[in-house]
Parts: structure tokens; sequence; C-alpha cells
């Protein structure tokens, strides 16, 4: 941050939890790559993929596999893949996930037990 | 004992053998915590295969299959948004419950609904709405690892004796007596091997054995893709044939036969030179002698039918008539071609199996829905640290992309390979395996492909087992009924719990419904319109306020049953539910809840306990911060 000595004269004050910055953030771009697949895969077959009509003897194909299956569906579905690795290893941070105060915490039965507030 | 069948022993024999050393761990750990969420304390590879094993139920190595095998390449769209599933569903909320659960303590889900909005009758809710589902679930999975078992032991000698025995006695018996008598002892044989490890071992003994189950799984398939490739002449060799091919008609035929026996499912009957085989088994001894069946048209289908040797026409039984025999209402023409393209074939429907609308809800539905579950956040909440949830995510990624897909082209083979196969789909995966196998004389394969889909079945049916147990235990008993229980009362309550719903979804699945897939779909859905609004809003939005909470899970619950409920009024059955403006009912009950959720909140008062909203949403800036 590079405020030393203003964080310590802030010490105690109330900010954003980081991982839920974090995670907010993370979503937004997990939102966009289901997005973009979504339109490319969707768009594709839906133009290629439903034919009114086959002829069987020149039904196209690639790699074996009907064509509309492999630009709608292997393509996405390999970059998507990229995607995840970029995101998982580039992209996403790595956060302490254990509270601050330990004694909010309890071990397999919780301090609010009793909780018992009503809607 | 034939080599699969010593194979697959071996396999579960190992299953028990986990969960003898996580019975163990139980003695030296905090009970609860420990048997129900492993002391969240797991790596990369157990969060990963877990979490893929766990979703990847017995739909997927049974209903998706027999899908697979019925529709034709239609499915690979149907299953497309499996490209983005792990980032989806592991990365949106992933980190955050893991957090929130750290904080509260949180054990189960509805722990963590109570925790944030401070509500008891939510906290009920939530499990009342997850053991309904769960429970649901469980006997669809029973069915399909009873259906697998009997396909590895049909042809064994002290298993036709024991089915002869069973089904002496069984007979007249109500409820029994209408069942298979060699499933029902492959029923029993399941449900105590999967209620006694789940029992003896807890959440270790479930993510173990998920974990093993998770290689089992990808091995399978792995072995399988080659083998079906090679024996239907390669891939370009299989999308020719099935383009040329068309599906099945329906037929409805009266029969001749011995009074006193029944003509089994299944049947191949012959009259001139048109095939047909039984969709449903018919008692001679009434005087209705009306069957069901399909009638296979397809030429090549015709061809491979002769050849084959494993195809014998039935001897006592004959068809007196041919009453009616009707096309697929999708294509109606009977053209080729549907095998290869979208929306697919389909005997009910004249818009095809995938119309466009349901392709779109079906993109929505797997990652979007598949957040909402449950199960999967429970797992969500056990890992280590944020690292392991990374390269988890990774691993489910690649993990998923060897398994689902080239699903669709092993079945798609299928069609090639086990014509007239649409009267039993979901049992296609287990004799693809068998078969493969015997033509390519490794008979002794067949135990570990066969092992697959069951692993899958076992590995989802253990992780509800528990989720079930942990709510009645946790939510319901210790936090309404005992707050003080001790660790004693918490463990005998846990076992006894894990084995009365497991011997009570056995008795449930007993008569279980056809079509395993629509079950599952069902269920995913639900839950996913019950869960994923409540959650993602306690998680995400401060503003949420109890009643916005609840009133969104209620919502999502009603609104996507209504149009279940709406379907079946309609004479549709359960398979085929109301879709308003074309969209799938998940759709609908997603949009329903989030829009619940927040209209609800806004208008009621803004969370009353700010230090609720400040344990969630804010942290105190460290003395140390640079």
């Amino acid at each position: 941050m590079g405020h030393t000595s203003k964080a310590v004269e802030e010490s105690g004050e109330l900010i954003p939890d980081p991982v839920f910055v974090q995670s907010l953030r993370e979503s937004g771009v997990i939102l966009l790559t289901w997005l973009a697949c979504f339109v490319w895969t969707f768009t594709y077959c839906t133009r290629y993929g439903y034919p009114t009509d086959v002829d069987p003897t020149a039904f196209p194909t690639v790699l074996g596999m009907p064509s509309w299956v492999v630009w709608g569906i292997v393509l996405p579905w390999s970059l998507a893949n990229v995607v995840t690795l970029v995101f998982c290893f580039g992209f996403m941070q790595d956060a302490a996930l254990e509270p601050d105060d330990m004694s909010e915490q309890a071990s397999g039965v919780s301090s609010s037990a009793d909780v018992g507030g009503e809607l | 004992m034939n080599s699969a069948l010593a194979t697959f022993c071996i396999y579960t024999i190992a299953v028990f053998g986990l969960a003898a050393l996580s019975s163990r761990l139980l003695k030296s750990r905090s009970f609860l915590n420990e048997y129900f969420l492993g002391s969240r304390g797991l790596g990369f590879w157990a969060l990963a295969l877990t979490f893929a094993a766990t979703s990847a139920s017995g739909g997927t190595f049974t209903g998706y299959p027999a899908l697979i095998y019925t529709h034709g390449w239609t499915l690979a769209l149907w299953i497309a948004s499996y490209m983005v599933f792990p980032i989806c569903t592991m990365g949106l909320l992933g980190k955050r419950i893991n957090q929130v659960a750290r904080k509260t303590g949180a054990i189960t889900v509805p722990d963590i609904l109570r925790d944030r909005f401070e509500s008891r009758s939510f906290g009920l809710l939530a499990t009342a709405l997850l053991i309904f589902f769960t429970c649901v679930n469980l006997v669809g999975q029973f069915k399909a690892g009873s259906v697998i078992l009997k396909t590895l032991l049909k042809s064994n000698e002290s298993f036709v004796w024991l089915t002869a025995v069973v089904a002496d006695s069984v007979s007249g018996v109500p409820w029994l007596g209408g069942a298979d008598p060699g499933y029902l002892i492959c029923l029993f044989c399941f449900g105590v091997a999967v209620i006694l490890y789940t029992t003896w071992g807890g959440f270790h003994a479930v993510v173990w054995t998920d974990v093993m189950q998770g290689v089992v799984m990808v091995t399978g398939v792995v072995i399988m893709l080659p083998l079906a490739l090679y024996q239907v002449g390669g891939m370009q060799q299989a999308t020719q044939d099935l383009a040329a091919m068309v599906p099945p008609r329906q037929a409805e035929l009266i029969l001749i036969g011995p009074a006193d026996q029944t003509c089994r499912s299944g049947t191949w009957l012959r009259l001139e030179d048109r095939v047909f085989r039984t969709s449903a088994a018919l008692d001679m001894t009434k005087p209705e002698r009306k069957v069901t069946a399909i009638e296979i048209v397809d030429t090549g289908d015709l061809e491979r039918i002769a050849a084959s040797t494993d195809i014998v026409f039935s001897a006592e039984f004959s068809i007196e008539q041919v009453v009616e025999t009707l096309p697929a209402a999708f294509p109606g023409n009977e053209r080729p071609g549907t095998y290869v393209s979208a929306p697919g074939p389909s005997a009910t429907d004249a818009d095809g199996f995938l119309p466009m609308s349901l392709a779109f809800s079906m993109f929505f539905f797997w990652a979007i829905a598949g957040t909402g579950q449950p199960g999967s956040m429970v797992r969500l909440m056990a890992f280590k640290d944020s690292k392991t949830l990374r390269y988890s995510i990774a691993t489910v990624a690649i993990y998923y992309s060897l398994i689902y897909f080239p699903l669709v082209i092993i079945f798609c083979c299928a069609r090639l390979l086990l014509p007239g196969m649409e009267v039993e789909a979901d049992r296609v995966m287990p004799q693809m395996a068998i078969t493969l196998t015997a033509n390519a004389g490794v008979g002794a394969l067949a135990g570990v492909l066969v092992a697959a889909p069951f692993a899958a079945v076992m590995s989802t049916v253990d992780s509800f087992l528990l989720m079930i147990s942990s709510s009645v235990v946790r939510d319901v008993y210790q936090r309404n009924i005992n707050p003080n229980a001790s660790e004693a009362q918490l463990k005998k309550l846990s076992y006894i719990c894990t084995v009365v719903v497991g011997a009570g979804v056995v008795v449930g699945a007993i008569n279980p419904p056809q079509y395993l897939q629509y079950l599952i779909v069902y269920v995913g859905s639900g839950l996913a319109a019950c869960f994923l609004a409540p959650m993602t809003l306690a998680l995400y939005w401060k503003r949420t306020t109890a009643r916005g909470a609840f009133g969104s899970m209620l919502i999502g619950f009603l609104s996507h049953l209504s149009l279940y409920i709406g379907g079946w009024l309609q004479g549709d059955g359960f398979q085929k539910p109301l879709r308003p403006f074309s969209l799938d009912p998940v759709v609908i009950g997603l949009a329903s809840a989030f829009l619940a959720g927040i209209v609800i909140s806004l208008l009621t008062p803004p969370p009353p306990d700010q230090a609720i909203v400040e344990k969630f949403f804010y942290t105190r800036r460290s003395k140390n911060a640079d």
C-alpha cells in the first residue's frame, strides 16, 4: 500500500473483507467466461447444427466428427480449458481463509449453536 | 467366478480398506468436524477428485450414455456447458463459502445460512428441502448402482440360482413381487456395501474412495474410447453410418406363447423379415396380450442384427398381429441424419430431443445450476487453502474434458454395436463395457470398465448419505433439540441416521422410475432453484435480509415444483414439465428465486444486527498493515 504510517494510525479501522472483494471480482470474470462460451456455442450450433435436411453421403465432418460439433463445441471447450488454466494460475489470488480472531471459530460445534433468532 | 467379477470384487475390497483407514482417523479428532467435513483439510488432489466424482453421479455413466445412445450427437450440445463447469461451480462460490464456513464453524450448508441470517426457521427450511431432494436423488442412484451390478452378475451361475430362489420367495409379495428378482438382489448388496463403508468411515472414507473412484472413472473412459472407435471402423466411418441411420418405430404387438409364462421386456421377435423388440413385460396369464415394442427399420441395424451371435430371437413367443407401428415423433418422415445433427430424434416429441430453447436452458443448467448444488458446496467448505482451490479447478477442468466429451463419441459408437437398446437404454453403459472387452478378447477389463459407472454411483451416494445424516444430526438435533449433546450421543445418532436413511432409500428404490436421467435433472435443478440464490445473496450482498433469503428459497422451490406438477396434470408425466417461454424449469426457478430474494430484501428493513454484517463483509485493518 505504501502508506505504512497511515495504516498504523488507522489500526482497527473496518475495511471491506479482502476475500469478499477478491471473490466478487473473480466471479465477474467467471461469468464473462461463461457468457463468451455460451454466445459462441449457442450461436454456432443453432446456425449450423440444426440442418433442415441432411445428405448422408456428403455430411460435413472434421476429424471424423460432425463439423458443427468440432467448431461449435470442441474448439470453444479447448479454449475454455486454456482460459481456466490462465484464470487459476494467473488471475485468481491466494488469500488467508482462516478468520483473524480464532475465537470466532468453534471447533466442530459453533459458538452460535444456540442462535434462535426468528424471521 | 469370471475375471470381470474378480476385478470388480478387488475394487470393492479396496473401498472397504479405505473406509477402515478413515475410521482410525475418527478416533483421534473432533467427531462432528471430522466425520462430516474431514477437519477442513482437503488437499488439491482430494478436493479435485472428490468434487469431480461427486458431481459425476450415476447419471453420468447410466442416464447420460442412455440419452447419447437414444438421441445421438446432439448430446454434445446438451452437455456443452461442461466446458465452463469447473470454473463456474468451484470458482463462483468456493473461496468465499470456505471463508464464511470457517468464520462460523459451519459444518453443513443450512448451518451457514442459519448463522448468516440468525434464523432458526430458515435453517430448518433449508434442511427440509435438502433432505427431500437428496432422498429423491438417492433413489435414482441406488437404481443405477443395482442395474450396473446386475449386468455384471447376470451370467454368473450362483447369481442365476439365487435369482430363481428370490423369484420364488417374493412372488405375490406386495411391493417386492413386481420387481425383477435379480435387481432386488443387486439392490440389497449395493445398499449394504455403501451404507456400511459410509457409516464406518465418514467424510474421509467418502473422500478417499472418491479419489480412487475418480481415477477408476477416467481410466474406464480412456480405455473404452479407442476400443469403441476401433470396433466401429474409426470415427469417420462411425459418423457416416450414423448419418445414414433412421430411428426405430414405436409398435404395439399381440403375442402368442405359453399361457403360464411372462414375455420379458427386451425379447427379440421376428415376423417374416420384420424385427421387433419388446419394451415392456407381458404376463401371458392375463387376457390382454398386447405389448409395446420397437420395430427396427434401419437397414444397417437389420444387417448387424442378422450378423450378430448375441441376439437370439424368442422361440417361445411369436407375433400374432402387429396392431400399430408409428415412426418416431421426430423426424416424422424417417429421414436420415437425425443422429448426427440437432435436435436429435425423439420418439415422443415432435420438436425433437433438443430444440433450441432447451439447448439454451441446458447451457444455463449445467454450469450455473451446478453451482447451486449443496453436495458441491460442502466440498468447497472442506478444502485446506485457496491454493488448493486454484489447483483443483484446473485439475477438474482437464478431468471433465477427458470424460464428458469422449462419452458422446463412445455411445454414438454404441448405436452401431448394440442395436435395439432403446428398450433398456439405462443399461447401455455396462453392456457396452462387456461387449467392447469381449470383442477385443480382454474380458477381464470389463471389471474395470463396469467399475467406472459403479464408482460414479458410489461416490455420489456416499456423499449424499453423509449430507442427509449431517443435516439431521447437526441442523435438526444439535441446533434445535439438544444443543448440549455429548460427542458420544452425536456419534451414535450419526451412525444410526446414515443406516436408517440408507435403508429407507433401498426400500424406495425397489420400484424405481425408468429413466434415471430425468430424475437427476429434476433433483439437480430443484436444488439449484432452492439454494443458489439464497447462498449467493448471503455471501455477496450485505443488504440481504433473513426474510429475503427465506422467500428466495421458498419461491425458488415452489416455482420449480409447480412447473413439474403442471406437466404432470397435463398428462405428460414427470418427464415433461411445463416450459413457459420454452424455458426449462431451472431457468424459471432460479430467476424467480433471485428476483424474490432481491425484492423482498429491499422491501424489508435492513439487517438489524450490524455486527453480523461486519462479521461477514468487513475485517479490521491489521496494525502491521503495509
